[in-house]
């Protein structure tokens, strides 16, 4: 009975608990508490700082618990997130709540979703210096569209090692978007231009609404097929809503089908952030990427909104170039409130959820363009070194 | 210095200006589209005569208004015929 009660102690997780893993689990802890206390993106940390928890319990070797061991619970509902599977779930429902409106009645504002794009390619250049394979670095230039779904996506696709620390990133950056954003904000802009009063925007016909999500997903489908599961799915959604003959379909996707895929993602995304798969010196290199690449996509936001005021008759607010960074609708929010604590009286969410939604479509199509193109990359390095490994096999 | 070197160098064998380069320029002409797209919707629609007319729509809901008179008008009658013992 004692040598049972000794092996049964030998395998709790008090005894198999590292230092690594206790780290986790306070980090784990500490996202629990930014969405409960700061109320930073709780339906994204809660289930994400759960999963850290989880997924940092120490196992046993000969049991399948966890999401990288075969057999396990945890792994068959990664496999969502591991095969690129909950994204395009995840679109479907931001399609069936999103309002396009605001983006068809003043459609130059689409151009600012585009240029907060520039952190994704700002970002690949530098990770490629940092020495990442120029897959691994597309995988993490996406964290800069801010925008969590096409993050895991795209690295799922080429860097499916680095998911963990990608993810992680992209939905903390997300979380802390009214920390990050409002400095740079004030950094590109003087008083005056924060103090600009934008033009109530035109009602926008229900035609339109229809006709925009069909139009849409067939002008970016065609040019960048790579990005056809995301904005197919996003589209779609988005029709389902405006065509009101599906309103039960448009309602599940947006409300019980989004909220059951965000919680299989959140907590098996933390469940992945293992130590010893995420306490690496790429993972906090990841970070820093990460932040650099937020940065970034505000500021060329900001900035392309100044560069389209030198032509422009009426003004634009150039804050809500920050908007074109993809992370709906905080980004949005911190407009509002950067617009408001200049002038109470200016509303500028209305506008900025134009560049908003924009830049979701934006971020889908760099990741559209930056699939293909790297992982054929990454198939002829694999083939490539499949020849020098052969080669030195052979001796010759 | 050297290690500035090797980044550059790093940047160079990846092809990483020319990639993120031709990626911006491919996400503006995509949203530019779309922009182009948006913008010139409402003119597509009224050409093809499909955008919602407001006198019509305006009108219509006047029906409503003029169902009220013909029911006024045959209530009226009925009670004159009432009356009349007709």
């Amino acid at each position: 009975m004692g040598d049972i009660l000794q092996q049964f102690l030998e395998t709790t997780g008090f005894s198999l608990m590292t230092w690594p893993n206790a780290l986790m689990i306070v980090i784990g802890m500490i996202f629990i508490a930014l969405a409960i206390v700061k109320d930073y993106e709780p339906l994204l940390l809660l289930p994400i700082g759960f999963g850290v928890i989880v997924g940092n319990i120490p196992s046993i070797d000969s049991m399948a618990l966890g999401v990288y061991d075969d057999g396990s619970v945890l792994k068959y509902i990664y496999f969502g997130v591991s095969h690129g599977v909950f994204p395009p779930l995840i679109f479907l429902g931001i399609g069936a709540m999103t309002d396009f409106s605001t983006m068809l009645s003043n459609p130059k504002l689409v151009l600012l979703g585009a240029a907060a794009q520039i952190g994704i390619f700002v970002t690949l250049i530098g990770a490629m210096a940092l020495g990442f394979d120029p897959w691994e670095a597309g995988a993490i230039g996406i964290i800069g569209g801010a925008d969590g779904p096409t993050s895991i996506f795209l690295s799922s696709k080429l860097a499916p090692d680095l998911l963990g620390p990608i993810a992680i990133a992209a939905y903390s950056y997300m979380a802390l978007v009214p920390v990050i954003q409002p400095p740079i904000m004030y950094l590109f802009t003087t008083k005056k231009e924060r103090l600009i009063r934008m033009e109530p925007p035109r009602v926008v016909s229900k035609r339109e609404k229809i006709i925009f999500p069909i139009a849409g997903f067939l002008i970016t489908a065609l040019i960048v097929p790579g990005a056809l599961a995301l904005l197919g799915m996003l589209f779609f959604g988005n029709l389902l809503k405006e065509s009101c003959v599906t309103e039960r379909l448009a309602v599940t996707a947006r409300t019980a089908m989004i909220d059951i895929v965000t919680i299989l993602l959140g907590l098996t995304v933390g469940a992945s952030t293992s130590a010893a798969h995420f306490l690496t010196s790429k993972s906090l290199l990841i970070f820093g990427l990460g932040a650099f690449s937020f940065c970034i996509a505000t500021a060329g936001g900001v900035l392309f909104a100044k560069f389209m005021n030198l032509f422009l008759k009426t003004k634009i607010n150039p804050l809500i170039g920050a908007a074109g960074v993809s992370a709906v609708p905080d980004s949005a929010r911190v407009v509002q409130m950067v617009g408001q604590k200049e002038d109470p009286g200016n509303y500028l969410l209305m506008h900025a959820m134009a560049p908003n939604v924009a830049g979701v479509i934006g971020s889908a199509i760099a990741a559209g363009i930056l699939w293909p193109v790297l992982s054929n990359m990454k198939e002829i390095a694999e083939a490539a070194e499949a020849v020098k490994v052969a080669a030195e096999a052979v001796g010759l | 210095m050297e290690v500035f070197s090797v980044y550059l160098q790093r940047i160079a064998d990846g092809n990483a200006v020319a990639i993120s380069l031709t990626g911006m320029i491919i996400v503006f002409c995509a949203l530019l589209f779309i922009s182009v797209f948006i913008a010139s919707l409402p003119h597509i629609l009224n050409l093809l005569n499909l955008l919602p007319d407001e006198e019509a729509v305006s009108q219509g809901g006047k029906s409503g208004a003029s169902d009220d008179h013909v029911i006024a008008a045959i209530g009226a009658v009925l009670r004159y015929r009432m009356r009349g013992g007709k």
